[in-house]
Parts: C-alpha cells; sequence; structure tokens
C-alpha cells in the first residue's frame, strides 16, 4: 500500500513538472514585456488606420509570413466568396474596383467611370495594364470574365440588378442595370469580380486546371501545398507602379489553431496572424515581440428569430425578446468585451450609411419593460430553440437561454454543423439562431436580401416580409445623393425598430497580430488587407 | 506464403467496396449540404440548385454511388464538391505528411516503448522499472491535444529548439511524433513488460539459466522472440489507431495531412473527399495488418506453417 502511495506521489509530481515546464513556457518572456510594459506601457493595441508611404531606409525585399485559419478553396474566383480564399485571390487578380477601409469602391483597373444614365455605366481602364503572362488586359477580358462572375453562385444577390456586360471599345466596357444601382462600383468590389483574363479562363475552362493562375494583380502565383501554404511573389510589371507591393513575397500559411497562429508570430516563423483569436489577448498585450492592431468591424452579430413562428409573429413579444438580453454580457461572453454593443434590428454596423446608435431610443436591458410586454401580448411563455454552429455562438446562447428564462421563455441551445444550418432555416427548424452578418457601408447591398423576399429561401434567415419595408428599400435605392438615402436609411432602422424582426446584439473588433517591426498593417471592416504594404 | 498475401490482397477488394457503401449511404442520408458551405452568405434556393446541378448532385442516390464507383475502379477518386479539384491531387499532396507523421509515431513509440518494456519486465521491482511504468501511465493518460500544446511552448516557444507547426524537414517531425506516439508507446511498453513478466517465469528460461547462459542472452534469444508475440499484435493495432489520432495531432501542429483534410471534409459534406482519405486510410490499415501477420510468421515457425498450407505442429 505504501508503494501505491509512493508510485502515486511520484506521477503527480512528474505531472506538475511537465506543466510547469510547458504552461508556464512563456513565463519569461511575460515577465520582461510586463516589466517592459509597465515602463513604456507600448503594448497596448495600436488601431490599423491606412499606410500611406513606407519611411527612409524601410526593408522593402522581404518575405512576409502571413498565417490564416482556413486553406483557401479555388483559384477560381466564382467558386467562392470565402474569406480565405479571397486573402489570396486578390493578391493575384486585380478588379475593376478594389474595396476600402470601409468596404467602399475604390478604383483600381479602372481610369474613369461615368454614367450614361440610371441603368448604364460606362467603365475606361487603364491601357498598358500587363497580366503575368505578358499580355496586355483589354475591355475582352473584363467582358467575358464579368459574363463568367454573373453566371456563376459566388457573387448572389449582388448582381442581381446586373442585366447585361459589354465591350463599348477596347479600353471600355459597359454594364446596365434592370434600375438604378447606386451601390454597382462597391458590388465590383467582390472577390468573384475579380478579372480573369480571357485566354487563361478559356484554356482553364477546357481543361478544368486552375492550378497556375494568371491575373494582373500585385503578385504572380509561385506555388500551393495544398492544406498548408500557398507562396505568391511580387509582379514587377504590375501597371500601377506607385503602389507596388512593398515586399518580395507572401506566404498565406494555414494553422487552424488559435493559439498556434499566435505562437507562431511570437516565435518568429509568421510575421502577421490575419484571424487572431481574443483567447489570446492577454498574452498578446503582455508580450513586447508582437504587436496587437485593431480596428472597427462591421460584423454584426445577432438573436435572430423565425417571424412565421408562433409567438415570435407577435409583434410585442419580438420586442420584449429585445428588451430582455443584455447585450453586453452577450459581448461578453461572445468575444471577451472585444467590440460595440448594438440597439439595431436592421443589421445595421455604427459605421453603415444612414446608421443610427438607437433608432427611436427604444432599446436596453430591461427585463421588467420585457415582462410587460409578454402580458400585454397574452404571452404565458413558450418553449423553444436557439440554434447555433459556431464557439461564439454557443457561449452567447447560453446567456441569452437565462435572460429568455426571466420572461418565461424556455429555450434549449442546440449545436449543429454549418453543413446544416442554411437547411435549418429552410425547413423552419431554427426557431431562434445566433449569428454573424458582415454588412456592407452601402445598406442597400444586404437590406433586401435580409428582409424581404428577394431573401426568402437564402439570407432572409428571419422570414420578416413586409411591403412597406419593399417600398422603403425601394426608395434608398432610386437615388444616388447619399444624403438622401442616408434619411430613408434612418427611416428604415426605425421602422425595424418598432417591427424588431431580429435583436442585433454587438459588433466585434477586428484584431491582426504582428511582429513588432511590421510596418503597413492595414485592416477594414471585414478583415486584415492591402498586403501588398507590409514590410519592414 | 505468395498465394496467402495474394489471398490477402485480394480480400481487400470487398472491404473496401463496402466501406465506399456504407460511408456514401451515411453522408447522403445525414442532414447537410456542401452548397450552403460554398454559398455562405450568399446562399439562395436558386443558387443552390444550379450548383447541386453542376456538381451531380440532383442525381438519385444509386446513381450517385455507382458513378462513384465506377470512377473508384479506374482510380479516380472524383472531384472535391467544395475545391472542385481532383481528391486524388489533395490525397497525394497531404497523405505524404500523415504517412511521415505516423510513421515517426511508430519509430518512438517501438523505439522506445520494446526496450523500457523489456528492462521493466525482466527488472520489474526496482526504482527504474517504477519510474519507466509512471512514465507509462503519464503517456497513457495525457490527451494529445493537451501534451501536444505543452511540448510547442517548452520546445519552441521557451526553448527555441523545435519548429511549432507545418511539416519542413526532420526537426519538425518530432514534436508531432513524440505526441501522437506518447500513447500508443506506453501500450507497448506495458504490454512488453507484461508479456516479458510471463516469458521470464516458464520453465526453458530456467533451463537456460541453469545451463549458464548469461542474463543478457537469455533475454535476448530466448525471452524476448517469445514475448514479442503480444507486442506485435498491440503495434499492428495500433496502426490504426495512430491514423485515428493523428487528426488532432495535424490540428495542434498545423500539418496538412488527410486526418485534418477528413474532418474538415466531414464538416463540408464534401463526400469525394470523406471516400477518398477513408480509403487511403483503409488500404493503409489493411496492409499493416498484412505485414503484422507476415511478422508473426516470421517469429514464429508454426504460423508460417499455417501460411504455407501445413498443419502447423
Amino acid at each position: 500500500m505504501k508503494k501505491h502511495y509512493k508510485s502515486f506521489f511520484l506521477i503527480l509530481a512528474l505531472m506538475m513538472v511537465l506543466t510547469l515546464l510547458g504552461g508556464c513556457g512563456s513565463s519569461d518572456s511575460e515577465t520582461k514585456a510586463d516589466t517592459e510594459s509597465n515602463k513604456s506601457s507600448g503594448n497596448a493595441t495600436k488601431l490599423a488606420v491606412p499606410y500611406t508611404e513606407p519611411e527612409p531606409g524601410a526593408k522593402l525585399d522581404e518575405d512576409i509570413v502571413i498565417v490564416q485559419a482556413l486553406d483557401m478553396i479555388s483559384f477560381d474566383p466564382i467558386n467562392t466568396s470565402d474569406l480565405s480564399n479571397g486573402y489570396v485571390i486578390n493578391s493575384i487578380y486585380s478588379k475593376l474596383f478594389d474595396f476600402n477601409e470601409d468596404l467602399n469602391a475604390e478604383p483600381e483597373l479602372v481610369e474613369s467611370y461615368d454614367m450614361v444614365s440610371d441603368t448604364e455605366w460606362h467603365f475606361q481602364i487603364y491601357k498598358g495594364v500587363k497580366t503575368h503572362d505578358g499580355q496586355e488586359l483589354t475591355a475582352d477580358d473584363v467582358v467575358h470574365s464579368l459574363q463568367r462572375t454573373q453566371q456563376g453562385t459566388a457573387i448572389g444577390a449582388l448582381f442581381k440588378p446586373v442585366k447585361e456586360i459589354s465591350k463599348v471599345d477596347d479600353y471600355t466596357i459597359s454594364i446596365t442595370t434592370d434600375g438604378p444601382y447606386p451601390a454597382l462600383p462597391t458590388a465590383l468590389t467582390h472577390q468573384a469580380c475579380c478579372i480573369v483574363p480571357k485566354h487563361y479562363a478559356e484554356q482553364t475552362e477546357s481543361s478544368d486546371n486552375w492550378t497556375k493562375p494568371i491575373g494582373t494583380g500585385r503578385y504572380v502565383f509561385k506555388n500551393r501545398i495544398i492544406g498548408d501554404s500557398v507562396v505568391v511573389e511580387r509582379f514587377d510589371d504590375y501597371f500601377d507602379q506607385d503602389n507596388k507591393a512593398l515586399n518580395k513575397s507572401l506566404t498565406f500559411k494555414i494553422i487552424p489553431e488559435g493559439s498556434g497562429r499566435t505562437i507562431a508570430v511570437e516565435t518568429g516563423e509568421a510575421d502577421i496572424n490575419i484571424v487572431f483569436d481574443t483567447v489570446d489577448y492577454e498574452r498578446a498585450t503582455n508580450n513586447s515581440k508582437v504587436q496587437l492592431w485593431e480596428h472597427y468591424s462591421q460584423t454584426v452579430w445577432h438573436l435572430g428569430y423565425d417571424n412565421t413562428q408562433k409567438w415570435f409573429d407577435n409583434k410585442l413579444v419580438r420586442q420584449a425578446i429585445n428588451y430582455a438580453v443584455d447585450r453586453e454580457a452577450c459581448l461578453e461572453v461572445g468575444h471577451n468585451g472585444h467590440g460595440t454593443v448594438v440597439y439595431n434590428n436592421a443589421t445595421f454596423a455604427p459605421t453603415c450609411l444612414g446608421a443610427i446608435e438607437n433608432p427611436l431610443d427604444k432599446y436596453s436591458y430591461d427585463p421588467e419593460k420585457a415582462k410587460e410586454l409578454m402580458a400585454e401580448a397574452g404571452c404565458p411563455g413558450f418553449e423553444t430553440e436557439i440554434i447555433v454552429f459556431r464557439d461564439e455562438a454557443e457561449r452567447m446562447a447560453v446567456a441569452v437561454q437565462a435572460y429568455l428564462s426571466e420572461i418565461g421563455i424556455d429555450a434549449k441551445v442546440t449545436r449543429i454543423e454549418n453543413a446544416v444550418f442554411a437547411s435549418h432555416i429552410a425547413d423552419h427548424k431554427a426557431p431562434m439562431f445566433i449569428t454573424s452578418w458582415g454588412s456592407y457601408w452601402d445598406p442597400d447591398l444586404f437590406l433586401a436580401r435580409r428582409f424581404s423576399s428577394a431573401g426568402i429561401g437564402g439570407v432572409n434567415r428571419v422570414w420578416y416580409l413586409n411591403p412597406e419595408l419593399d417600398k422603403l428599400i425601394e426608395k434608398g435605392r432610386s437615388s444616388f445623393d447619399n444624403d438622401v438615402r442616408a434619411k430613408v436609411y434612418e427611416e428604415v432602422q426605425e421602422f425595424l425598430a418598432e417591427e424588431a424582426p431580429e435583436c442585433d446584439l454587438y459588433v466585434n473588433t477586428m484584431y491582426a497580430l504582428a511582429n513588432k517591426d511590421l510596418k503597413g498593417v492595414e485592416i477594414n471592416v471585414e478583415m486584415p488587407y492591402h498586403f501588398h504594404k507590409l514590410h519592414y | 506464403m505468395i498465394k496467402y498475401v495474394i489471398n490477402r490482397l485480394l480480400n481487400m477488394i470487398p472491404v473496401i467496396f463496402a466501406l465506399t457503401f456504407v460511408v456514401f449511404t451515411i453522408m447522403y442520408f445525414t442532414p447537410g449540404d456542401p452548397t450552403a458551405v460554398i454559398l455562405g452568405n450568399e446562399y439562395s434556393e436558386e443558387a443552390s440548385q444550379q450548383l447541386k446541378q453542376e456538381l451531380g448532385l440532383d442525381k438519385p442516390f444509386l446513381v450517385q454511388f455507382f458513378n462513384y464507383v465506377g470512377n473508384l475502379v479506374r482510380g479516380d477518386f472524383g472531384m472535391s464538391y467544395i475545391t472542385r479539384a481532383p481528391v486524388s491531387e489533395q490525397l497525394f499532396g497531404r497523405f505524404p505528411n500523415t504517412f511521415k507523421v505516423v510513421i515517426g509515431a511508430m519509430i518512438f513509440c517501438v523505439g522506445l516503448g520494446v526496450p523500457i518494456g523489456v528492462f521493466s519486465g525482466t527488472k520489474p521491482y526496482s526504482f527504474l522499472s517504477n519510474v519507466t511504468m509512471i512514465i507509462g501511465l503519464l503517456g497513457v493518460s495525457l490527451p494529445i491535444f493537451w501534451l501536444g500544446l505543452l511540448l510547442i511552448l517548452l520546445f519552441s516557444v521557451k526553448l527555441g529548439w523545435l519548429p511549432s507547426s507545418g511539416i519542413d524537414g526532420f526537426s519538425s517531425l518530432i514534436l508531432p511524433s513524440i505526441a501522437l506516439g506518447a500513447n500508443y508507446m506506453a501500450n507497448i511498453m506495458r504490454t512488453t513488460r507484461s508479456s516479458m513478466l510471463e516469458v521470464i517465469r516458464q520453465d526453458y528460461i530456467r533451463t537456460a539459466k541453469a545451463k549458464g547462459v548469461s542474463s543478457r542472452n537469455v533475454v535476448r534469444k530466448h525471452a524476448l522472440k517469445n514475448a514479442m508475440m503480444p507486442t506485435i499484435t498491440v503495434i499492428g493495432m495500433n496502426i490504426g489507431a495512430l491514423l485515428g489520432g493523428v487528426v488532432l495531432t495535424e490540428t495542434v501542429f498545423s500539418i496538412p495531412g488527410t486526418g485534418r483534410l477528413l474532418v474538415e471534409s466531414i464538416n463540408k459534406r464534401d463526400t469525394p473527399s470523406v471516400l477518398g482519405c477513408l480509403v487511403i486510410m483503409a488500404l493503409c490499415v489493411a496492409i499493416s495488418n498484412l505485414i503484422v501477420d507476415l511478422i508473426y510468421a516470421y517469429i514464429d515457425p508454426r504460423i508460417k506453417a499455417q501460411y504455407s498450407g501445413g498443419r502447423g505442429e
């Protein structure tokens, strides 16, 4: 017996030693970082603002390693709208318009553009744009590429208003729409609108081999190891010499595990982690070798509910839910407090055109008001289910479950897989759900899809239909004056605050973790981007 | 013997066919839609139908299944629904990485497990034997995920000796092999120890000792060969388990292997990729079991005689 005790304690001691050796592996550097940060407090997060020009003496010939969580899917831009794909293909291909910090359109291949009428646009592209295999890009390439985009599925509803894409002359493209479509340039920033030269597209369509992509972007494809990495090298003949890459090459490395990505930057194996897990926030801000960059996002986390189902079809119950949920607590459990709460019901991020902070000054965390509304609706409480498919959403769902129980709603939390989510929505099997939506600056690009018949069976996941709202959405689209449109979108938000078709919770902060000496880090409202500016 | 090997290889065909049918059926009837994953926020009923038509997912179950099997017989694993690239391209890119990690883990667990087990079995109550058994217990108890992270923190972050991710050269294989192999090393060690303990008490060992054979030779020439049979069985079984456990190792150490591909493909309902991974893994398990059976024959003449059609007396 004595022997067994001895062995037990020996095991215990060994486990403790192993844990100490590994688990506290970075204690030295953390202590050092703590001391240094106390001295200079230089490890706070920095706001990633648009970077202008490299300083004298900057190293512009470095190989930059970028870590991301998921492998890219395809070099064919019309195959997917996945973000992990966009990181890579936006480097290889150019588009008519690139997106800026707020996802607004900025001309890239377009030298000038004009509106011939309310429904027809002409875009003139630069002359002398070279493809990676040395040919000149013409309107034929652009027309062929955008027609492919139109036929594909990745662009989704953004190209629905587009009627015809045609060539005017060798460097001019005409796009006609079925009505006024002020958001067209923004739609053209979508990654599915990457321009694939016609000769390459035709060659790949016949061989179905997209393994060696050719574009006109800042980088030339070098090689890909599926599931591991993609390497692209600077294209020295990039048409806009003033904006060519400030580094020699980019390696997109895939590290699926969040802490693994943080460690890769800490150990110098990578220069920047573009999918930062906030679990490592303390660790990152306490390490003097790295810098955590931040930016506000337009990703709106929300609690949705099927407006066609019993009790959710009652406006008063929907309003009660909006009063019952503490959004601050959701932000805390969902993203460790890294973000901004929103009191909105239209998936408007605070930075969208016409966004108002709290439409009608209606909602706040007020359980008593929620109980009153439930009583007014004659709702004795009911059983329901909250569907989630992501970790953050699952954590939030548990908090929401507790808040809803306060007003008599007994919600069960069910986690499903991403692949099943769309069918749950389509089959009305998601009475409540928590997910996120990446909003554009221009609400016209998402309002109709989220809250009208155009999105039924798609991303109108709350099944909300209202002819009055449809008219407002139409009104917002019919003007080219953004001040006028902003007023309309204020109306939309007030209308939806009263209707409460969903309960928006918060927008999370975007982060990127980089080597402290790395310069040119830029993040927009959706993702870190403009990797061509990264340098030392 | 050759006839036996050919028979075993031919037996793999119905096994692979049955596996394909079962997995295909499960994937077909499991709720979920790859087009939802592909389309993401751009999902609409219309786009989903268009995509299903393009991918051939609108065809009846049996048509899809026999199309797949027909292609498989010709050595074509089909196209991934998600990447639209040939599955074989993904498998050939990834399988060598999985193979390297599994072989590394095997070398680690056999290379350490057998000698420690032999030592511990021959000197069962010594201090060193107790220490090795505790290490064995730790190996069985530590989850791969946790051990992997501890190894990364110690050897990559603190000491900076070894890379924390990827697969680029010998040094990048060390930590994944240890993390994956630790659990199985403990199994092998414990099996070898108990087997040695049993053999060492046999009459023929006592006789050998009485004849004045040195302890080293008694262990090496008389005990070890007889004690190895259960150990080889465990090693054979471990190959399947290693292939199963490799997914965690590949995730922690960011190794692009078939284990990770399999899990990602299941989540995305990418049936051709799932089947491709499982067929390759099933072939590996079947071939490694065959090799284990052949090793039995090499070690035990009675089994060799059975394989050759003899009575094995």
